[in-house]
């Protein structure tokens, strides 16, 4: 029997009398780039915050490696690497203290967390920024440091929130490359973003949450039938979003002053 | 770890040496120390003191710590001279131990909240592996070290003076009940906390927070105003009846101190079993219920998705203040900013009441008859609307302030979007002030003096309120130079501007107690006469002083990243 990286079974969570997942279910092999994607609200922070044991579910099982997940011990998360959405750092410690801050609670030696943190931290251009406190660091700096934090302790599952934000075209390109290169050696990668080419450049299996349902589960080839279709383009029709020409009519119309009737005007509104 | 040498090594021995004690409570020791070096260094940075961010220094670091202690060593002095004063021993302790209970009790509020409510602490240690119980101790950890601290400088001056009128072995009794009342205003915040998110969100949490700390500031400038004028009442407190010490909380840790003064009956035994019952059965309350607060926290983040309408009171102040649409963009803006920068009110509001109090002491003394209903009746007959101008006094802090917010890189919005009149602005958030802070409260004064004065009275308290209108935007004109309102960060220890706020509050207060005495002693229908066309005009006029010469440098707004 296949031990999945990751399974969930019926997993379900509501809010009250919000449904944020109903009855989810997938199982995911190692060494997999997953495309975990969605309309906002459709569940996919909730997913992960139940995996990580931030939340609880209301019904059904995850398993990591063939084994359920144990909330109460948390020793499975030192096999998960996660890099959430707009995370906030401890801005009065330095990129050093905080890298070897994670490597240390996720069981590591301080001495290996500091000297894997700073090897990291050269290859992707931190390395004279180490010792310099977090509130000193750009936008993109602080990602990097995000990015290394969920690695530093070799994970075999990431769970990636909009890993890309902030980040120059050269990091991007760097961080894709390696997303690829742990794939490769058997890493399992939840890749979740709002920016469609990366996800379908990257990913092998693209799960598509709608309203706390998967709507769409499989390769992009094999979710694409018509080869002309980007993902964009997909995920619009499967989250029913049709209306985005109208719509974007509709705003520019109202920005001119224009009317149903009235014709279209040239120039600004300036100071009358 | 690299931070070790701001940590304080001493407490991190002791936690080694009871490690294995700390393990037992089903805490995983290594992550709980790693957590609780982390916070005091991060504590250290942030220069937390023992409730006071101090200078920020290179290197200073524990030195903040011991330049806390002392501060409150100095306040605990203060306090412990109150024992040496020959009174009834219950009240006396009484006294005391409220004193502190509300010193302790709001610092925990204030100072530690950002401590103990991290939002920061769930996503990066328990998404690590690190659990509920085990981040919590971590934390309790490192804000009881803090408050024992606080504790002992405010209360060991106190509990050394018991010596004088209790003899040694209450000392004894004074320590443990010290101790005891450190834990229980320790526990009583901590259920705060977890009963106000239990119920709300964050964003109500930390309003609540915010009112409790000006409404404690404010008891405490009432207290120094109001109980110097009670000394006989103070004597008569000396005979209240049993009961209502054992209502009063800070009173059950006189028990304690009572009992082992030799002072046996059953008064002194109900107190100290009501301290020792209900402090030990809200920690062992809260141990049980730990692993839930750290879910709460996860609502500090959160609020409320229910939409804001505007209330009666702003929507009518927006008819009465503003003209045009310019103006009413303004006004909203600066009212929404006010309306949510809870520092701004932690600085501003205490001194309104201070100026709220100075008038009221002086009605009070001002009669025939000294402190008694009828003088006072007589007082504010005769002086009340001319007492009002003391509201002056907030002024100058409330314009100082005006420059500051949580989120000064906001008003960037004004580099890209420049603003077309910088006057109207200003002259917008001038009348957002008086709104906000002096209306309220004088408005309901003017017609509760009128009701006692009569006419004469109501003609010179509307006369008092325009001319603190003309002063608010008079004052305001000439405070606020190129800084843009809400574009700067609040730094504490770099005060730029306040030496101009001093001289302007220097100058206040004699011209105001001048005006106030010769007020009260003159009043007429002449002189409320007089007072409401100046008043009039001072309103008036004021308001054509920002049509001109107001041009604020956006290019310095602040970040508050930086």
């Amino acid at each position: 029997m296949t031990d999945y990286a990751i399974s969930l079974h019926h997993l379900h969570k509501q809010f009250g009398s919000k449904v944020v997942l109903d009855d989810v279910n997938f199982d995911i092999a190692p060494g997999t780039i997953v495309g975990y994607i969605g309309p906002n609200g459709a569940g996919k922070s909730t997913t992960v915050k139940i995996v990580l044991g931030l939340l609880d579910a209301d019904s059904g099982s995850v398993e990591l490696f063939g084994k359920s997940i144990d909330v109460r011990t948390g020793e499975y998360k030192r096999r998960i690497g996660y890099v959430p959405e707009g995370a906030d750092v401890f801005n009065a410690l330095t990129a050093r203290e905080y890298l070897q801050l994670v490597g240390q609670l996720y069981g590591m030696d301080a001495e290996l967390a500091g000297t894997r943190a700073e090897k990291l931290a050269a290859i992707v251009g931190l390395g004279e920024a180490l010792d310099r406190r977090l509130v000193s660091y750009s936008k993109g700096m602080r990602q990097l440091v995000l990015i290394i934090a969920s690695l530093v302790h070799n994970p075999d599952i990431l769970f990636w929130d909009e890993p890309l934000n902030g980040l120059d075209a050269n990091a991007v390109l760097l961080v894709e490359q390696i997303l690829r290169e742990l794939r490769s050696r058997g890493k399992t990668i939840f890749y979740s973003s709002h920016i469609m080419d990366v996800v379908q450049k990257l990913s092998d299996r693209i799960i598509l949450l709608n309203g706390g349902t998967v709507v769409a589960d499989g390769p992009f080839a094999e979710l694409n039938r018509d080869a002309d279709t980007s993902l964009q383009e997909l995920f619009n029709a499967m989250t029913g979003y049709s209306e985005h020409g109208q719509r974007a009519r509709a705003f520019a119309d109202e920005l001119m002053g224009i009317t149903a009737d009235a014709p279209a005007t040239e120039g600004g509104d300036g100071d009358e | 770890m690299a931070m070790s040498s701001e940590v304080l090594p001493q407490v991190m021995q002791f936690l080694d040496k009871n490690a294995r004690r700390i393990s037992k409570l089903g805490i995983n020791y290594q992550q709980y120390r790693l957590i609780v070096q982390t916070k005091f260094a991060l504590a250290s940075r942030d220069h937390v003191g023992l409730g006071f961010n101090t200078q920020k220094k290179a290197g200073s670091g524990n030195h903040d710590l011991r330049n806390s202690f002392l501060l409150y060593l100095f306040f605990g002095v203060l306090i412990g001279l109150f024992l040496l004063i020959p009174l009834p021993h219950l009240f006396a302790l009484s006294t005391v131990f409220a004193t502190i209970f509300v010193m302790v009790f709001l610092t925990m509020l204030t100072s530690y909240s950002s401590l103990m409510l991290d939002p920061r602490d769930r996503p990066l240690f328990v998404a690590r592996g690190v659990s509920e119980r085990t981040l919590s101790a971590a934390r309790l950890t490192v804000v009881g070290f803090y408050l024992l601290l606080n504790v002992i400088a405010i209360g060991l001056p106190s509990v050394v003076a018991l010596v004088v009128h209790y003899g040694p072995v209450a000392v004894i009794g004074g320590a443990v009940a010290l101790l005891l009342l450190g834990l229980f205003s320790f526990m009583l915040a901590l259920f705060v906390y977890l009963l106000v998110l239990r119920f709300f969100d964050g964003e109500r949490l930390k309003n609540i927070l915010n009112m409790v700390q000006i409404v404690m500031v404010v008891g405490i400038y009432l207290a120094g105003q109001v109980l110097p004028h009670m000394a006989d009442a103070l004597g008569a407190l000396g005979h209240v009846q049993a009961g209502y010490y054992l209502l009063a909380l800070p009173s059950w840790f006189a028990g304690p101190v009572l009992l082992t003064a030799g002072d046996f009956n059953l008064l002194n035994v109900l107190l100290t079993v009501l301290a020792f019952g209900v402090t030990i059965a809200l920690t062992v309350l809260f141990w049980h219920n730990s692993s839930r607060f750290e879910q709460y926290l996860a609502k500090l983040d959160q609020s409320s998705d229910a939409p804001r309408h505007d209330g009666w009171y702003v929507r009518f102040c927006r008819k009465l203040f503003t003209r045009g649409d310019e103006e009413r963009g303004y006004f909203d803006f600066a009212w929404r900013v006010l309306r949510e920068e809870r520092d701004f009110k932690l600085r501003v509001y205490p001194q309104l009441a201070y100026s709220l109090i100075i008038p009221v002491v002086f009605l009070v003394t001002m009669g025939d008859d000294g402190a008694s209903l009828h003088s006072l009746l007589q007082s504010i007959g005769r002086g009340g609307a001319y007492a009002l101008l003391m509201f002056n006094l907030a002024l100058p802090v409330a314009i100082y302030n005006l420059g500051f917010s949580s989120q000064p890189e906001a008003m960037r919005l004004f580099q890209r979007v420049p603003l077309r009149h910088d006057g109207r602005f200003l002259r917008a958030c001038m009348k957002v002030l008086f709104a906000r802070l002096i209306l309220p409260l004088c408005l309901p004064l003017v017609v509760i003096f009128a009701l006692i004065g009569g006419l004469q009275t109501l003609i010179a308290g509307i006369g008092v309120l325009l001319s603190l209108y003309g002063i608010t935007l008079l004052m305001g004109r000439s405070m606020v130079h190129t800084h843009l309102p809400f574009s700067q960060l609040f730094d504490a220890s770099n005060q730029k501007g306040t030496s101009s706020m001093m001289g302007v509050m220097l100058l206040i207060i004699p011209v105001d107690m001048g005006l106030m005495f010769l007020g009260a002693f003159l009043h007429s229908w002449i002189l409320a006469g007089i007072v409401l066309v100046v008043g009039a005009l001072m309103a008036l006029g004021s308001t054509r002083m920002f049509d001109r010469g107001v041009v604020f440098n956006v290019r310095a707004v602040e970040s508050s990243e930086h």
